[in-house]
């Protein structure tokens, strides 16, 4: 009996499916069902990110991963920019960072996942247009101003560089079998060779730092970013040699 | 050409649904024109009926066969007015002589003799497993439809004719993204004919089940994904109602937020 009652739970689970994991903390390096990129469960961002968007209504469909991704692309062309890609992509001009410290190659506008990113973070592009929706609101509804990475202006030249070759050979760069605490090594978070958002930030929260903003490393000791002793500055230092 | 009996309706996209309701509403003002009254009770049916998830026939229910999206036999391109048949649109008995069982299944339709983009490591890096380098196994049979390229009625003795390529017929339906059959790009849908192997930490292990039970492993055939792992195309118990035949919903209301794609994908 008592082996019903488990199947039976375990069915209820898999059948409740996003919902039960739902009550979980965002970014808590769980899974994309109830982190900051679940739109489908209409909780409060306030929750996530300190959101002043009353509800995630704009995801009529409720799907997770479709915001993102289609498995099948319906005319848009959006995939060819990879990852079955489903979302307006951002059509701002973009100022890239450029330094002469810099010892990578930076692609003149941005390529890879961070591309992607920008269809929503470049705080230009509706965050509801996507697949057959053509949205209106803009990543700037949110309070928390920090996710606006573009700051609507496309001035990227104040982030740290992206769709840049990590150059192997740059005596202050770790070597690339250096590991994040999620367990990836650097090698396998650049992207044909280049950091981009995805090199840092694990969007689909599935081991990341606890409370942080889905990064693969903590970076602070305080422990309600998921920091811990030694742990400060632990994400920048992966890469960086300092 | 009027729209064909039976196209799938708000089974899946609100594009579809619109356009489902555009083209009843054609219909009804071809009978009706001055039906204004005969409009507004449509609109209400059609409402009710999207509301209800009660949708025109033939949207997934997990009835079987009969019925389904893939029972050809009342659409108008059936090439015979009176031997109609259910299955020998895709399977025949016994072969004859036209060879296509060599691709298995007692296959009984034209094959499509197109070369496809394959979605490959070339193409995306994070894509990891072998992929053959065109279609396979149940893949390449799909594709004899769904792909553009091939009349729907080009089976069994019937030659075929190219009016009824699925793209005319049935514009939202081909795959991927084939308006004439010239496209034959697969890069933008998932991908197919590519190696499930057990031992990748983004997809769940192979023992992973369906809402129906059936595992993961059981889905893919020799391993591979391929277009039946997400698709039962008989519409069996495994085919969620009101879904494009998928073995899992991917909505709230269906079963779970992307519980299809979580259902391999551990995100």
């Amino acid at each position: 009996m008592k082996k019903v009652i488990m199947t039976a739970a375990v069915v209820a689970m898999v059948a409740g499916g996003a919902s039960m994991v739902m009550a979980a903390a965002a970014n808590d390096g769980l899974g994309i069902v109830g982190s900051s990129h679940d739109f489908s469960d209409g909780t409060l961002l306030a929750a996530k990110i300190g959101a002043t968007v009353t509800d995630e209504s704009w995801n009529t469909r409720q799907e997770i991963c479709r915001v993102c991704h289609a498995p099948h692309d319906k005319n848009r062309t959006r995939y060819e920019d990879g990852l079955l890609w489903n979302h307006q992509v951002s059509s701002q001009t973009f100022t890239m960072y450029d330094s002469e410290t810099l010892n990578g190659v930076v692609d003149n506008q941005p390529t890879g996942s961070t591309k992607l990113c920008m269809g929503c973070h470049d705080g230009a592009t509706a965050i509801d247009t996507f697949d057959s929706l053509d949205g209106t609101t803009v990543i700037t509804a949110y309070a928390n101003t920090s996710i606006n990475m573009g700051a609507s202006t496309g001035h990227l030249d104040g982030n740290h560089p992206v769709s840049i070759t990590y150059n192997t050979d740059d005596s202050e760069l770790n070597a690339t079998s250096n590991e994040f605490d999620d367990g990836s090594t650097i090698a396998k978070v650049l992207q044909d060779g280049k950091v981009q958002c995805s090199s840092c930030h694990d969007v689909h929260n599935k081991n990341t730092a606890s409370g942080s903003s889905l990064l693969r490393t903590a970076n602070t000791l305080d422990a309600t970013k998921g920091g811990a002793e030694g742990k400060a500055s632990a994400l920048c230092l992966t890469c960086h040699n300092k | 050409m009027g729209a064909p009996q039976g196209t799938p309706t708000c089974t899946c996209f609100y594009r579809q649904e619109r356009k489902a309701a555009h083209d009843l509403y054609e219909k009804k003002e071809r009978r009706d024109p001055a039906g204004r009254g005969g409009r507004i009770f449509l609109a209400l049916g059609l409402c009710l009926a999207l509301l209800s998830g009660a949708t025109v026939a033939r949207a997934g229910d997990g009835t079987g066969i009969k019925g389904s999206k893939h029972d050809f036999t009342a659409q108008d391109w059936y090439p015979s007015a009176t031997d109609k048949e259910i299955c020998n649109v895709c399977h025949a008995p016994h072969d004859k002589g036209r060879e296509r069982y060599k691709e298995g299944l007692l296959w009984n339709h034209a094959l499509s003799s197109a070369t496809y983009v394959m979605y490959s490591n070339g193409f995306s890096e994070t894509q990891t497993h072998a992929v053959d380098s065109q279609p396979t196994g149940n893949s390449k049979l799909c594709l004899s439809c769904h792909d553009g390229t091939v009349a729907m009625d080009s089976f069994d003795r019937y030659a075929g004719d190219m009016e009824y390529v699925i793209g005319n017929t049935y514009p939202t339906k081909k795959i991927p993204r084939v308006m004439s059959g010239s496209d034959l790009d697969m890069r933008g849908t998932h991908p197919i004919s590519v190696s499930f192997a057990g031992d990748d930490p983004e997809l769940h292990p192979a023992t992973n089940t369906w809402p129906s039970g059936k595992t993961i492993a059981q889905t893919l055939e020799n391993g591979k994904v391929q277009c039946a792992t997400c698709h039962d195309v008989h519409n069996g118990p495994d085919s969620v109602p009101n879904t494009l035949l998928l073995r899992a919903g991917n909505i709230p209301g269906l079963g779970g937020a992307s519980a299809l794609c979580l259902t391999c994908h551990n995100k």
